[in-house]
């Protein structure tokens, strides 16, 4: 499977004084870790078990990889929480084929034009229809005919497109696809209009439609 | 040097309903980075999935229903050790946080990949009944809220701060790059608990006002009051409004246009 290329526009750092080459302290990347390791764990709140998967499971499995590189991702991911769900859903396939393969069942395929090809869904930046109440519903966890793993390919798919976008437009996807603010509310939050934003984020989309297309077998 | 301490239990085990023995063993586990406790009655978590209860951004709690009354049987606790520094908090008497808390410490690794795999575990036991709904949770949740200005709120908060920043010059880049992250995180908290205070969160971030960050006395001021006053559900309308009136005077061109989309 090919990756789409890392775009070569330099990335926001994580520094608050704005000095984005200057590499996090360790007291830095600790408190980060830290924090992903809570945002993983609130992922599972209020709900039960996953498949035998504990949220301590994958928390721990979510902070090991942080650590293997750790100035890279918080560069790329600001907001430790995106990239413990992000990473939380993505180590929940790699258990989840795991599990598969422990129990004799191979990779799930689906017949398309272009010949057999793992089942995959581009629902990444599905904004929600209604409002849940729950930011963590797009993860569908608990929703037994849905599949993490179709979710989560697309999702690694765009993960380096997401991490090259504008901070503007990457809290724009923040605001609306991750807490799942409505769009008339982001607007409203931002002082934009409603088109504006709606046309923003129908940008972004098709251009992480198009990273995902890229991917294809 | 071990990373992980495991308690083995010399209990016996305890049998469901037998009305004999009626003690249980809870497993316990936590882990210093992260500040997370979770904690399983094995007996009872085993069972059927049972009903899981959001006690609010930092708790949920697992019941399972037996003999027509609801005992815990899983619980995750985020900001443990923040949470257990309050005498009302529903947890405090059944989970000997301290003493998982003092094992930790005794296992503070030299590096951060030590650190991060330190896990303790120990086996506690509880009566049965200390482990009924009515016994930890006498009354029923306080009401909830609608956090959507809150969160907006918060936000803008952190935008001034690190617009601020920018700048300042006589601030320090990691303090202030903590309070940012720990006030984003109060608010993707608050955002995500379906209405419901997140004390552990708010009060991290509360820590973290401090000297060092690019905020004058009284706005360091406010900004903890306002902060702790995230607690009190009641109190979120009031607070968003002040919240915003803060980030317009810490950083007024980020209030007026936080976001700008090309």
């Amino acid at each position: 499977m090919t990756r789409p290329t890392r775009p070569t526009r330099p990335v926001t750092g994580p520094t608050a004084d704005g000095d984005v080459d200057r590499p996090p302290t360790l007291e830095e990347i600790e408190g980060y870790a830290a924090a992903v390791r809570r945002a993983v764990v609130r992922s599972f709140s209020g709900r039960p078990p996953l498949g035998g998967f504990s949220a301590d499971d994958v928390a721990q499995e979510v902070v090991l990889r942080f650590l293997e590189a750790p100035v890279r991702v918080m560069r790329a991911y600001r907001e430790p929480w995106v990239f413990a769900r992000v990473s939380a859903t993505s180590r929940l396939v790699d258990l989840g084929r795991r599990d598969r393969v422990q129990r004799g069942e191979g990779v799930r395929l689906v017949d398309t034009s272009s010949g057999t090809r793992p089942r995959r869904v581009a629902v990444w930046l599905d904004a929600p229809t209604a409002r849940s109440g729950d930011a963590h519903d797009d993860l569908r966890l608990t929703e037994p005919q849905s599949s993490v793993e179709d979710v989560v390919l697309d999702r690694l798919a765009v993960d380096d497109l997401l991490a090259s976008l504008s901070d503007a437009d990457r809290r724009l996807v923040e605001y609306v696809d991750l807490l799942q603010f409505s769009v008339t509310e982001v607007a409203q939050m931002e002082g934009l209009r409603r088109e504006t934003v709606s046309r923003r984020l129908a940008a972004l989309r098709r251009s992480l439609v198009d990273a995902v297309g890229q991917v294809a077998p | 040097m071990s990373d992980h301490v495991h308690e083995p239990s010399a209990l016996g085990g305890p049998m469901l309903g037998d009305g004999v023995s009626t003690d249980m063993v809870i497993e316990l586990r936590y882990r210093p980075l992260g500040d997370v406790l979770l904690a399983e009655v094995p007996l009872l978590a085993d069972a059927t999935p049972g009903s899981v209860e959001v006690l609010d951004g930092d708790v949920d709690l697992r019941w399972i229903e037996v003999d027509g009354v609801e005992l815990l049987a899983a619980l995750r606790v985020v900001h443990a050790r923040e949470r257990w520094r309050d005498p009302a908090f529903p947890l405090r008497s059944l989970v000997p946080l301290d003493d998982l808390v003092a094992r930790a410490d005794r296992l503070a690794g030299d590096s951060l990949a030590a650190r991060a795999r330190a896990l303790v575990t120990v086996q506690h036991r509880a009566s049965r009944a200390a482990l009924a709904r009515d016994v930890i949770l006498p009354r029923r949740c306080p009401p909830v809220g609608s956090s959507m200005d809150l969160v907006r709120a918060l936000l803008l908060v952190a935008e001034a701060v690190e617009a601020a920043a920018r700048l300042s010059l006589g601030h320090d880049p990691v303090r202030t790059i903590r309070l940012v992250a720990a006030v984003r995180e109060a608010a993707a908290v608050l955002r995500q608990s379906q209405g419901r205070p997140a004390p552990g969160a708010s009060v991290g971030a509360l820590r973290l006002v401090a000297g060092g960050v690019p905020l004058s006395v009284s706005e360091r001021i406010a900004l903890r009051r306002l902060l702790d006053q995230t607690l009190d559900v009641a109190l979120w309308p009031r607070v968003a409004g002040d919240l915003v009136d803060l980030a317009g005077r810490i950083a007024p061109w980020v209030a007026m246009s936080p976001l700008s989309v090309e």
